[in-house]
């Protein structure tokens, strides 16, 4: 009996993956464990391996083809093998099923990062050949004219009545832009003339073709939708600080000097968040709506701004780690999630989250709270700034930390609490020294 | 000009083209002494003699085999079989040897004969004398098939088919015999390969031959009491065939009904759709239709041999279909 390659499931929130290229091919020999295909999930390219021994009979499906979670794309087994019947691939469940309770959705959520539910069954356009050239001829969109055909086909004199309906004889268009318009699928109508006496040109048509609505990549899917899930979701509420890191700059010199790992700012943060976390464990928690789950572990995840989108590799335990330890992990996790190549398990399970945008000169900003967990750390740049110490101006190196709280599970006194210790942590690092 | 019969028509053809070229001479069944089944040879045997008008046995094979001798060796035979359901018996030697000698022969030989013929139903003689069987010999290389539907179409096409070198079938309708039709008096050749746009039009294309093309008119008739103007294009070729008349309509209307007297499965209009797809696809409002003979053996009983072949009735329904 031929064992069947599925596509694996590598998060409980992972409902599809894409194929990206199969790196073996049929009648090749596989054992167990060679990396059998790539396939590209939530942020990542991932190998999948086998798990049988034998000859790889038939592929199912083709790089670039998205499928769902669990579906059968291939099987091992001997040459010969009479292979079963492979269902269609179901659409993925509307209803995140296979996650675990704390994540109880509401019946008509989109769970991530699925997009939509199915659409209703529609009707499939049709046209005929030669209404389909008339309106290609010129340049219009035969998908929005009413069909009068038989079987509700576009035939010629739909063609023909809407361009009366729509004036199109008194459109004022200049041939290239007509023609133009025709070969990037533009339809004529829908564009604003810019030309003398509101005619359209060349131009009018190549501005309408940037406009052009594009796709979501993957990535930004995935991000648009736990997005929306935290601004639907979660009420927040916002605590800004400001931190003298002084005496934290001049340590940091001091110990990069002795290193070829150096510790970067956000490294002292991490560890000082990991501290803070210690002593107000409310804050490492999550809200599961009616319940909510304080984490044991605390696992920090740090933003990191890649090619199509952003995401946040997890320093996992940094409270028990030491600051070289986290520079360390930080600066591989970093390298790794640029090239994209982390595991799931390296940007899942984050139980606090640390967004750093103080390499672009911002001063303070709003990060948004990711859906499983209850607050998030906003940090701005580092400053010279005139503060008042004892009551005399003095330049000091400044930075404004804001923290994004889940009001459900998180109240102010709390959260103001929480960050003060970050800040005592920050400004008084002796525990790094 | 003077207005003369169908069989008229094709009789003063042979005879012209007998004065004119001493090679051309005529065998078939009863054509000599009887005249021909349809009149089509009158008065022929007593003007040019017994060697130039023969009256054969009854054998096609014999009739279609001598008439390819006859032909490689120089003369210009215009052989009758009387009947196109007859022409199964003379198959071997029109497909397998006046069809493909020239070109087995490399060139060295060639095959310069007509064979006449008539087909059809309408005068209730059932299976084995109504038939339409100009399909079979569309789909053999080397023969050439003509079906005229009017006088003037008879006589031109006769006159260019006897001074052609190749094989040609020559295929009559013995309804059409009685129709009668204004000629020139002068000397006149109509190509082969050459539709002829019986009636312009521009709603819809009627794609006829034959005695369909009578037909198609009338359901034109019909058509325009309705404001459905229909443009009738008469092949008269069906080899070689005059592709771009017919694509040209196709063009202009869009819409296409393919018609002809012959059993509908593989007939010749299943060849013109498949030819005017390949030429003329992106411009089809709608699926090119065919009306038909029914896929039966010709019945006698006249109500269902009317039944069994196109009626103008029926291409008028077909083409409100299509415009509808």
């Amino acid at each position: 009996m031929a064992t069947p390659v599925i596509v694996p499931e590598l998060g409980e929130t992972m409902n599809e993956a894409t194929i990206v290229r199969w790196l073996k091919n049929e009648g090749d020999i596989v054992k167990k464990g060679d990396a059998l295909l790539e396939i590209q999930t939530d942020k990542a390219v991932l190998e999948v391996e086998s798990f049988a021994s034998g000859t790889l009979l038939k592929i199912l499906a083709q790089a670039g083809e998205t499928l769902p979670v669990l579906q059968v794309i291939a099987f091992i087994g001997e040459p010969g093998e009479k292979l079963p019947e492979v269902p269609k691939a179901p659409p993925p469940p509307a209803a995140p099923s296979r996650s675990v309770p704390e994540m109880p959705a509401t019946a008509a959520e989109a769970p991530v990062p699925q997009a939509a539910p199915a659409p209703p069954v529609q009707r499939r356009f049709t046209i005929s050949p030669r209404a389909k050239m008339l309106a290609k001829e010129r340049g219009i969109d035969p998908t929005k004219i009413a069909a009068t055909g038989p079987d509700g086909r576009v035939i010629e004199r739909d063609v023909v009545a809407y361009l009366e309906r729509k004036g199109y004889d008194s459109l004022l268009i200049s041939p290239t832009a007509r023609r133009l318009a025709a070969d990037l699928n533009i339809d004529v109508l829908d564009l604003k003339g810019t030309g003398p006496a509101g005619k359209i040109v060349k131009a009018d048509v190549l501005r309408a073709e940037r406009e052009k609505p594009r796709p979501l990549s993957q990535t930004r899917k995935i991000i648009a939708s736990k997005m929306v899930k935290s601004a639907r979701e979660i009420p927040y509420f916002l605590v800004t600080l400001s931190v003298d890191m002084t005496e934290l700059a001049a340590l940091r010199e001091r110990l990069n000097k002795e290193r070829t790992q150096r510790i970067s700012y956000n490294d002292f943060i991490v560890k000082a968040c990991a501290f803070a976390l210690r002593s107000f464990p409310i804050v490492n928690a999550v809200c599961l709506g009616e319940s909510y789950r304080v984490n044991e572990s605390i696992h920090i995840g740090v933003a990191v701004d890649i090619e199509d989108g952003l995401i946040a590799p997890v320093i996992r335990d940094a409270d028990r780690k030491s600051l070289d330890q986290i520079a360390g992990e930080s600066a591989q996790l970093v390298e790794k999630a640029k090239n994209k190549k982390l595991r799931p398990d390296e940007f899942q399970g984050a139980t606090f989250t640390i967004s750093n945008m103080g390499m672009l000169g911002v001063e303070s900003f709003t990060a948004i709270i990711p859906p499983d967990q209850a607050a998030i750390l906003a940090v701005g740049s580092v400053t010279d700034s005139v503060v008042v110490h004892d009551g005399k101006p003095v330049v000091r190196k400044i930075m404004k930390i804001t923290l994004s709280s889940d009001h459900r599970i998180l109240d102010g006194a709390t959260s103001a609490r929480f960050l003060n210790e970050v800040k005592r942590k920050l400004e008084d690092p002796t525990w790094a020294g | 000009m003077s207005e003369k019969f169908y069989w008229e028509a094709i009789r003063d053809a042979l005879r012209e083209e007998m004065i004119r070229d001493p090679n051309v001479f005529l065998m078939g069944e009863d054509i000599a002494i009887y005249g021909g089944a349809y009149g089509a040879t009158r008065g022929l045997y007593e003007e040019f003699g017994e060697e130039r008008v023969r009256d054969t046995a009854i054998s096609e094979a014999a009739i279609a085999g001598a008439a390819t001798g006859a032909a490689m060796l120089g003369m210009r035979p215009v052989a009758e079989i009387m009947y196109a359901d007859f022409l199964t018996l003379a198959m071997d030697q029109l497909v397998n040897t006046a069809a493909k000698n020239r070109y087995m022969f490399g060139g060295r030989t060639k095959v310069p004969m007509v064979l006449r013929t008539e087909g059809g139903a309408g005068r209730g003689i059932a299976a084995q004398h109504s038939q339409s069987t100009e399909a079979w010999f569309n789909h053999a290389p080397g023969i050439y098939v003509v079906m005229p539907a009017t006088p003037y179409d008879a006589k031109g096409l006769l006159k260019t088919c006897i001074r052609d070198d190749n094989p040609i079938l020559f295929i009559e309708h013995k309804m059409l015999y009685g129709t009668k039709g204004e000629l020139p008096d002068e000397e006149y050749l109509i190509p082969l390969g050459s539709a002829d746009i019986k009636r312009a039009g521009k709603d819809l294309t009627i794609i006829a031959y034959s005695r369909m093309v009578l037909v198609s008119l009338e359901a034109a008739e019909e058509l325009a009491k309705e404001g459905i103007d229909a443009e009738v294009v008469d092949l008269r070729s069906i080899k070689p065939l005059d592709v771009d008349t017919m694509i040209r309509s196709v063009r202009k209307t869009g819409k296409v009904i393919c018609v002809s007297e012959a059993c509908r499965t593989n007939s010749v209009p299943s060849e013109l759709i498949s030819v005017i797809q390949e030429h003329a696809f992106d411009y089809l409002d709608a699926p090119i239709k065919r009306v038909c003979g029914a896929d039966v053996p010709i019945p006698m009983s006249p109500t269902l041999e009317e039944a069994a072949v196109p009626r103008a009735e029926d291409i008028v329904q077909a083409a409100k279909q299509l415009v509808r």
